[in-house]
Formats: structure tokens, sequence, C-alpha cells
């Protein structure tokens, strides 16, 4: 598969993938442009989907972003996105619930809870994310209960 | 026997159908706590997953609106496209990525200019950079290749962020954080440097001239070194002890 396929395919999921793990859209574009930037330079040897998944997380975690911006999440104004006005409150506010609550997790639980919601197997998340099966297990398990106890989630329903 | 409760990886491994949960569910039906964490964590997954998914619409209305039609459909003509990055007028969505990377090389070229060109405006900016708490600056050697930053003066805080998007400072790539290690080199115990969440901090509050090394493991084999978005290759030194060693920042 050639690298423009992978992208046409890959890049909406990476992209909302990216855009949750760091909260923030601007960067995860970044991200996801380097990323397939790099897949290009790879060239045909390019087309492991988890391979994507892994430099995008590790650029992220290179990047490293600030905490002060983590914390400016609370305080963002969230960006209707919806077509309809009602739509657009709730996409709005469960998009700020959402990202405020993932922020308060770390990188190496944010990136595990939210490869399995992309359908990642264990044993690929932890490929993904150098580490084991069992890391990886006791990382998405302490992720889901925190953010189902998070304020933000808390009595929030879709 | 010992009831041997369940990992949350075993519980994990249960909800998610994974063979491994397989053997786990076997000691499920004798730990009535088990079941209990299980539905708990069943729940919390429930719940987390209904979240995302429903959030999961608003990404795919915004991803079809940005991607369309084209995206990396233009990669192969935007291989040859990336030093002057133009993308024609009335083609706006195509190439986007070209566009981006060419002015990130632009502006790593830039900086390359203002260090090597400039001479002391530079000095000026790595000083702000820096952000010194004394008025006399750091000195910068004049190739960055040296990947040496003199810092001559005692008794200041040199904090170097790693953590922002933008290039600052000194930042190591592909490796994790666990496995460098930055100590001072010749430090008074009043010195100190801390590096932990993509941050390095160094206070220097003795007489003595100090160097701040940073050790990569030797199996870490695929990792770069930058200093404001120019990659380094110095010279690394095998320290005899299953890591290299360099001396980034050295007092005198």
């Amino acid at each position: 598969m050639g690298v423009d396929e992978l992208f046409r395919r890959e890049a909406p999921r990476l992209r909302r993938y990216l855009g949750r793990l760091v909260g923030d859209s601007d960067v995860a574009e970044d991200v996801l442009q380097e990323t397939f930037v790099r897949a290009m330079e790879r060239r045909g040897d390019s087309a492991a989907r988890s391979w994507l998944y892994t430099v995008a997380t590790n650029l992220v975690r290179d990047r490293a972003r600030s905490r002060e911006r983590r914390d400016r999440l609370a305080d963002r104004v969230p960006r209707p996105r919806a077509d309809h006005a009602h739509e657009r409150v709730e996409a709005g506010e469960l998009r700020e619930r959402l990202e405020a609550a993932l922020a308060a997790l770390s990188h190496r639980e944010r990136s595990a809870v939210l490869l399995r919601h992309e359908g990642y197997a264990q044993r690929e998340i932890a490929e993904i994310l150098g580490t084991t099966t069992g890391t990886i297990g006791t990382l998405t398990a302490r992720a889901l209960r925190k953010l189902a106890a998070s304020d933000q989630l808390k009595g929030f329903r879709p | 026997m010992t009831h041997v409760h369940l990992t949350d990886a075993d519980l994990i491994a249960i909800l998610d159908r994974d063979p491994r949960g397989v053997l786990a569910l076997e000691s499920l039906s004798e730990c009535p706590e088990c079941r209990a964490r299980l539905d708990d964590l069943e729940r919390a997954s429930e719940v987390v997953g209904a979240l995302l998914a429903a959030d999961d619409d608003a990404w795919e209305r915004e991803g079809a609106a940005q991607d369309a039609p084209t995206a990396l459909g233009q990669l192969g003509e935007g291989q040859g496209q990336e030093e002057g990055s133009t993308v024609e007028e009335g083609a706006p969505e195509q190439g986007w990525w070209v566009r981006s990377r060419g002015r990130t090389l632009l502006a790593a070229a830039a900086t390359v200019l203002l260090l090597f060109v400039l001479g002391g405006p530079a000095l000026a900016f790595v000083s702000e950079w820096f952000q010194t708490s004394d008025a006399e600056p750091p000195a910068v050697s004049p190739s960055p290749s040296e990947a040496t930053f003199s810092y001559p003066i005692p008794g200041t805080a040199l904090t170097v962020d790693f953590s922002d998007a933008a290039p600052t400072g000194l930042i190591v790539r592909g490796v994790e954080s666990g496995d460098v290690t930055v100590a001072l080199v010749g430090a008074g115990p009043a010195d100190e440097v801390t590096f932990e969440d993509g941050r390095l901090d160094v206070s220097l509050r003795g007489a003595t001239p100090v160097s701040v090394a940073l050790r990569v493991p030797l199996t870490v084999l695929d990792f770069v070194v930058v200093i404001e978005g120019e990659p380094l290759t110095p010279a690394w030194e095998d320290d005899g002890a299953g890591s290299r060693s360099w001396s980034p920042l050295e007092g005198r």
C-alpha cells in the first residue's frame, strides 16, 4: 500500500487519536504531518498501521506538552463543530470535557486507553508503546477508572 | 488453597476477550471480589467508550472537511516541492503537509543562519532563551554541531524547557525519558540538576565550574539531540558502564 493510500485510510482516525492524545488540534495536525512525512521517507516499508501509531505516539511523547498548556484546558471555550445549534452545544461541551479528563492522565495511560478505543488489541498497544501486555492492561484499567470517576465526565452521558 | 486475585491486566484481558483472559475467567468464578472489580471496570469501560464514540462523530465531520478530497494524494509530486514548498493558487487543500514541512525547514534554516551569521545578536537570543537570572549571558560555542554551551556563572539558575512544541533549548528525541540521565559533573552539594517531564533544570549555586553530562544507554541506537531545531551528531564517549556520555553544557 502506498503512502497516499495509507494516508487516505488512516489519517482521519490518526488525527482523532492525536487530537485526543495531545488535546491541541494544531499540535495534533503537526504531528500527523510529521508522521506521514516519515512514512514517505520510509517509502515502501510504511504499510503497517501500527507503525504510524508508534511514530505518532513517540512524536507526541518527544514534544512532551507543557503542563501549563494542559492546565489551560479547563478555561478553554468550547468551539462549535456540529451542524445544528443543539448539537453544537453538546459536541463542544463533550469535547471540552473529554479533553480535560484525558489531560489528567499520564501520557502512557492516555495512549493506552485511546489506542484501545481505536481498536487495537492489548498486545498491539504494548508493541506501539514499547512495553509489556501486562503493563498495558494495568495502564488501561487505571485510565478507565480515572476517566469514569473524573469530575469532568461524571454524570455526563451522550 | 489461597486465591490469588486477578490483576487489572487480567480483567482487561477478560473484557477485551484476549486469549490471556480465558485462564483468568476460570479464576473469576471463585472470587466475588474479583467479579465486583470486573463489573466496575466494565462499567467504566462502557461509559468511557460511549463518550468517546459520541465524540467520534464530531471528529469524523471535521476530518471529512479537512481531508477532502486530496490531502496526501499529491505525495509523489510533493516530494519534489518540499524545498520551495509552493502550492499553486486555487488548490489550497492540496499538499498542505508539504507547505507545513517547508515552513519547518525554513524556520530551521533561519535559526541556523541566526546562530552562524549574526553572532552577537544570536548570543543575546540564546541568553534570553536560557532565561538566566544574571546579567551576563552564557557563552555559546560558535558551531552548534560542537554541542557545547559554556555556562560560566555560578550562582545562577539555568532552565531549559524541553516541553514546548516550538524548538526550545536542548531536546533529545528517540529515547524514553527514563533512559536519559542528566548529571552535574564537578558540582558542589548546592548545585542541582533535574530532568523530568521533558524539562531540564540546572541550578548552579556553588563557585565551582561544572558541566552537565547527558547519558544515554548504548542499547538505544536511534536518537538525536536537537539544539534549537538543529539535529546534532556529537561525539559520544562510552563510559564503560553500558552508557555513553556527552556534555552539552560546560562551565568554565
